[in-house]
């Protein structure tokens, strides 16, 4: 068993290059959220990616795989964090731009196809490795996932404020 | 019949996991829960992919009780435990707990040995006994590093 990429190629450096280029625009990013608030979205970022993967890459059912083999590789780890910056922009400028109503439509299904979009790239340089998934099917999950993101930042900053508030 | 009774069951803790009193606040429940999700698919990734020491049963309808026990069970089971925690006073009786649940934790995995739906390869119950160890100091370690953010906050 080896934990290590078979090969560092261009995979490992679209990794490497995404997470650098996403920390960096987050650090440079004003801060709009509470630390707690912050770091749960970014963490469902993560996990969401994690658990589709698990249920969707594994042996036994197995649409694609990451990264170089079908194991549960060192750079696969990585690659959950280049998730969490995203959850992150899409509530940021969810905020910034003050989206509501029919906005909300509009905004999920920009970033969806933006999240397809991402994912096509990831396509070229061979993190995902399809083995019977379309990259259309994404575009279902990237709508659901998204909506959950909002529903789920809703709801915490609901608690945030009505805790800081009882507090105050 | 066997994955049925699984489904109900599941849901049925659910439904008391989510409707009963608990110590922690939403933020703190989850995180932990997502954290969670997190190690327990990474290692069961590596028990039965990577290091295959560990087989999952062939059958699809096993196959869906494993995927709802480790995606919904195993992790509402750890997060049962952080709450149960928080109520109880005294480190003496903490500890105590802490052995008896790793030891339902235990349980509820031998009960899927039992049914067939792992088989242990070069595996051996006291290696999951420290897999649920680990995961359970880790968890405890980020928990409290996020309570002393909430707490910076205000909130808890």
């Amino acid at each position: 068993m080896t934990f290590l990429p078979i090969a560092f190629d261009e995979n490992e450096v679209f990794i490497i290059i995404g997470l650098i280029l996403s920390f960096s625009l987050f650090f440079l990013l004003p801060k709009r959220f509470p630390l707690s608030i912050t770091i749960v979205m970014m963490l469902l970022g993560a996990v969401i990616a994690r658990l589709f993967d698990h249920l969707l890459s594994s042996p036994d059912l197995n649409f694609y795989n990451l990264m170089d083999t079908d194991k549960y590789e060192l750079f696969d780890i990585i690659a959950y964090c280049l998730y969490a910056p995203f959850s992150y922009f899409f509530i940021y400028f969810f905020e910034k731009f003050h989206i509501r109503g029919v906005g909300i439509f509009l905004y999920i299904l920009v970033w969806s196809l933006f999240g397809m979009m991402f994912e096509g790239i990831s396509v070229i340089f061979h993190f995902f490795n399809y083995h019977g998934w379309k990259l259309a099917y994404s575009f279902g999950v990237y709508l659901i996932t998204q909506l959950l993101t909002l529903l789920l930042y809703r709801l915490l900053m609901h608690v945030h404020q009505r805790e800081t508030r009882t507090k105050a | 019949m066997y994955s049925l009774l699984f489904v109900y069951l599941t849901i049925l803790y659910i439904i008391a996991f989510s409707v009963s009193g608990k110590k922690l606040n939403v933020f703190e429940n989850l995180f932990i829960f997502m954290v969670l999700e997190f190690l327990i698919t990474s290692f069961s990734a590596i028990l039965y992919v990577n290091l295959q020491v560990w087989d999952i049963t062939g059958s699809l309808e096993l196959f869906f009780v494993y995927r709802l026990y480790e995606v919904i069970v195993l992790p509402l089971l750890y997060l049962t435990y952080f709450n149960l925690l928080a109520a109880i006073r005294g480190r003496l009786w903490k500890v105590m707990f802490t052995f008896f649940s790793i030891a339902v934790i235990y349980g509820t995995e031998l009960l899927l040995v039992k049914g067939e739906i792992i088989a242990y390869r070069d595996w051996s119950f006291w290696q999951s006994l420290i897999v649920i160890s680990l995961v359970l100091f880790s968890t405890y370690i980020l928990y409290r590093w996020f309570r002393r953010v909430l707490r910076k906050e205000g909130i808890g």
